[in-house]
């Protein structure tokens, strides 16, 4: 398997543990361990949208009362039920993202002609932010962007097949390192499925 | 017939390049639209459609479908939310916007301006995100989104709409290709 593609297969084998799992406490536990690799490989976590979005998607499925009364506001019940229910999803999402974030840090290539044009792309967005550099003046916008598209489209498709390298092949350490990931998110689903953590509903 | 298939096997080659530079501008534009300082939270002019909108002009129907396909994938691999929820939502929006700009070029450019196409893709791409999110996040609750999240989208489509409409009457990079596009 190339190196590239490992935390890819990772993440694909781990998506349904967090997809299928049912149990509050397992959730929250697969959140923070997703969102923990994906800052350890490089990526930003921010607070804020997190937040909105547990409390968004928490906030709409209240609307659809579920389980033992909390309070009421005038003729709004708040239910534990459906708070819960809320928060699960929204949990389930925020993990979802930060898997996704986690996959993409092995900078992951696809097979085929897809592959290759994706390559082709990310290719020619090297050249735009870096001719972009150069181009001055950049006001007026419009025209520095057309100045910038005349000098990559000049570019010849022979720099990228030279810059190209054939990709390493993953080594036993990173396979391992990738199926105990896989593994533990796997196991906090069991846990979760099999009752060995809490159950709030 | 060799020398044929090897001119259309060089052309096809140009094009789909052509079709990544493209993907790889829409890119660009967003990384820049994020640099950009929002008034609202979430507000975005949507900068990395432009290429969908100049691509009208210059791209057939295969290509300018890979041209939304990349955007998407491209857009999903730099944010890293290509295997999330997120990219249904980039999905569902690019295609409805990138299918109704398409037809309403394709046969109503006389009547429509770029700004008109950029409205109505607009349109199209709110609206299937709003179902989405409906299916996805907030159930009926998505009703009480929709009336800022349209307001917005509209306004937003306006300037990139008018945009779009200076870039294809100034940019001499746009008017070389058309007329290539045109010849063939």
């Amino acid at each position: 398997m190339r190196a590239t593609n490992v935390k890819l297969f990772m993440g694909i084998i781990s998506l349904p543990a967090i997809l299928l799992q049912n149990n509050l406490i397992g959730i929250v536990l697969q959140t923070i361990y997703v969102i923990v690799l994906s800052v350890t490989s490089g990526r930003k976590f921010r607070v804020l949208p997190n937040l909105i979005l547990l409390f968004s998607v928490s906030s709409a499925h209240l609307l659809q009362p579920n389980g033992l009364l909390l309070f009421t506001i005038g003729s709004f019940s708040v239910t534990l039920g459906a708070l819960l229910l809320g928060a699960r999803k929204a949990l389930a999402l925020i993990a979802l993202l930060y898997l996704s974030h986690y996959m993409v840090t092995g900078k992951p290539q696809f097979p085929g002609r897809l592959g290759r044009l994706i390559s082709l792309q990310f290719f020619y967005f090297d050249a735009i932010t870096t001719k972009w550099r150069g181009i001055a003046p950049k006001r007026p916008f419009i025209l520095a962007i057309d100045k910038l598209l005349h000098t990559v489209s000049e570019q010849s498709a022979g720099d990228r097949q030279r810059s190209e390298s054939a990709p390493a092949m993953a080594s036993a350490i990173d396979l391992a390192r990738q199926g105990v990931h896989v593994v533990v998110l796997w196991g906090l689903f069991l846990a979760g499925s099999l009752h060995v953590l809490p159950v709030l509903i | 017939m060799t020398r044929h298939s090897d001119s259309r096997l060089r052309s096809t080659v140009i094009r789909v390049e052509f079709v990544a530079l493209l993907a790889a501008l829409a890119l660009f534009l967003s990384t820049v639209e994020y640099l950009i300082p929002k008034p609202v939270p979430f507000m975005r002019i949507g900068l990395a459609n432009l290429p969908l909108i100049i691509g009208l002009g210059l791209l057939h129907e295969r290509e300018y479908l890979l041209l939304a396909l990349l955007k998407i994938l491209g857009q999903g691999l730099v944010t890293g939310t290509i295997f999330s929820y997120i990219i249904l939502f980039s999905f569902g929006g690019t295609v409805s916007s990138a299918f109704i700009m398409f037809l309403l070029y394709r046969y109503g450019r006389r009547y429509v301006s770029l700004v008109g196409i950029s409205i109505a893709g607009a349109m199209a791409s709110n609206i299937t995100q709003l179902q989405l999110s409906r299916v996805i996040l907030f159930g009926d609750a998505a009703r009480f989104i929709a009336p800022p999240f349209l307001m917005v989208g509209f306004a937003t489509s306006i300037v990139l709409g008018l945009f779009a409409e200076r870039f294809v009457s100034r940019s001499s990079w746009y008017a070389e290709h058309a007329q290539q596009e045109h010849l063939a």
